[in-house]
């Protein structure tokens, strides 16, 4: 079966005191398996709303999604950790709701953390930098068609950086990847679809070098 | 809501998931606190019915009080545990729903069956320590105490979609639900027969389809000392309606749901 995730007239508004806030404005967009996305947002501009739209997270207020791949949830997202839980536990947790085996990934994601025996404490004790390992390392650790990254988090040092890198853009290269940044140096270098999401309106480039012109005209 | 099959299986193992974690969270590492989960419950309902053997009326008459109270209580946790943990639900769980594989029905879902593991093991295990002190006999008819224990876990459930939903969907509740719970708790129907009751009190407060439950799990282990009013059609009928409205509340509060 084709594998594609599918936005259809999505829009999502949220009330506000005295009138209400269009975050997306009826984004049509068709993500087929392979495609690398870099939507380029200034602050404000519905960027987060539209990862969290397309992971899931966030239902759209008119329009419909169909989704005909597995997608990630954002990735290196920290809001799922409970501090009590250690990180033995959190990585149990996410391995039984996607339903893979927590024995076969507990290599991979220690030693992609590199949290020693932190591993076996609670989350709470983590520095912030440790957390952020750890979130990533999980989001590796399910295999999905397509992942979201909201931000080019740059989590621990250039070692751990460089891990990512190569886990990501070598290893998962036939995946696809919606990027959403006001940074163009990533989303030149790995996408190859490009996109300017200004006031909740969605708007496709032919080349990096449109978008980032009209991006930097705003 | 999910329908296939397969969506079903999904959501089964999502709800284990969460209650495996809830467990850590909850009841701590170590397995003592594993057993918390049925003591907490056979304690309250213990110290009820000690208070209420010693200081009223084992002296006055024979009725079987600690048995009385013990079923009925306990009975009732299953509905006050049930909502307590599920108008929480969501909240405490927020950063979850970042999963989209992760629903609020699994939230909801999995603290209800929590809670009705726990409350009902603690029943259990109280009902077989008091049966040791000689403080209640071998149920009348089993039968009557599952109707009624299940019709009061279906109520539980029910109302505890409207609760998770209702948290997200209204600001005030939060501030009142405690007493609001507390009235409840009163008049549901748990630590009173409806024989006690005028006949024209008894009228509505058979309305609460909590008194029909309790009635029947009284009735199954009390047996015929007294006269029972229970109607199976009205509470499984007023479980329905609940479950529907549950359903219907947590879609809309699902669009308001922000994950941060």
């Amino acid at each position: 079966m084709e594998k594609f995730v599918r936005l259809e007239g999505v829009s999502k508004i949220y009330p506000l005191r005295g009138g209400v806030k269009y975050a997306l404005k009826n984004i049509n967009l068709t993500i087929n398996y392979g495609d690398k996305l870099g939507i380029l947002g200034r602050n404000g501009s519905g960027k987060s709303t539209l990862i969290r739209i397309i992971s899931g997270a966030t239902k759209p207020t008119t329009g419909k999604i169909i989704k005909n791949m597995k997608v990630s949830w954002p990735l290196a997202f920290q809001g799922g950790f409970q501090g009590s839980l250690t990180g033995l536990d959190n990585l149990k947790f996410i391995c039984r709701i996607y339903g893979v085996d927590w024995r076969e990934k507990i290599d991979y994601v220690k030693s992609f953390a590199d949290l020693g025996k932190y591993f076996y404490e609670p989350v709470k004790t983590y520095s912030s930098g440790m957390r952020a390992r750890l979130a990533f390392a999980l989001s590796l650790a399910i295999d999905f068609d397509c992942y979201l990254i909201d931000e080019i988090v740059v989590v621990g040092d250039q070692r751990f950086h460089q891990k990512s890198r190569e886990e990501l853009f070598e290893k998962r290269r036939d995946k696809s990847f919606v990027f959403v940044s006001h940074q163009p140096s990533f989303i030149k270098e790995y996408c190859n679809r490009f996109f300017v999401l200004t006031e909740g309106v969605l708007i496709e480039f032919d080349n990096f070098q449109s978008a980032w012109d009209f991006y930097s005209r705003q | 809501m999910r329908s296939s099959l397969k969506g079903f299986a999904v959501m089964v193992r999502v709800v284990r998931a969460l209650i495996f974690r809830e467990l850590i969270t909850r009841y701590g590492r170590d397995n003592l606190g594993f057993l918390w989960t049925f003591f907490e419950p056979a304690f309250f309902a213990f110290l009820v019915t000690l208070v209420w053997f010693y200081f009223r009326m084992h002296q006055r008459s024979d009725f079987p009080v600690t048995a009385f109270i013990f079923i009925g209580y306990s009975n009732g946790l299953l509905w006050r545990n049930t909502i307590n943990q599920c108008f929480r639900a969501i909240s405490a769980n927020q950063g979850l729903l970042y999963h989209s594989i992760v629903k609020t029905i699994d939230l909801v879902a999995s603290r209800f069956l929590l809670e009705f593991l726990s409350v009902s093991g603690g029943a259990i295990m109280l009902g077989v320590f008091l049966y040791g002190l000689g403080w209640v006999s071998v149920p009348y008819d089993w039968s009557y105490i599952l109707i009624g224990w299940f019709l009061m876990a279906w109520f539980a459930l029910a109302m505890g979609l409207i609760f998770a939903a209702s948290s997200v969907l209204s600001e005030v509740l939060e501030h009142f639900i405690n007493a609001l719970l507390y009235i409840f708790w009163i008049l549901s129907g748990s630590l009173y027969a409806a024989a006690w009751l005028p006949p024209s009190v008894r009228k509505y407060a058979l309305y609460l389809p909590t008194l029909h439950n309790a009635e029947f799990v009284r009735h199954g282990l009390l047996g015929p000392i007294m006269t029972y009013y229970h109607d199976l059609s009205y509470s499984l009928v007023f479980n329905m309606i609940a479950t529907v409205i549950g359903f219907y509340l947590l879609r809309i509060a699902e669009r308001k749901i922000e994950v941060e």
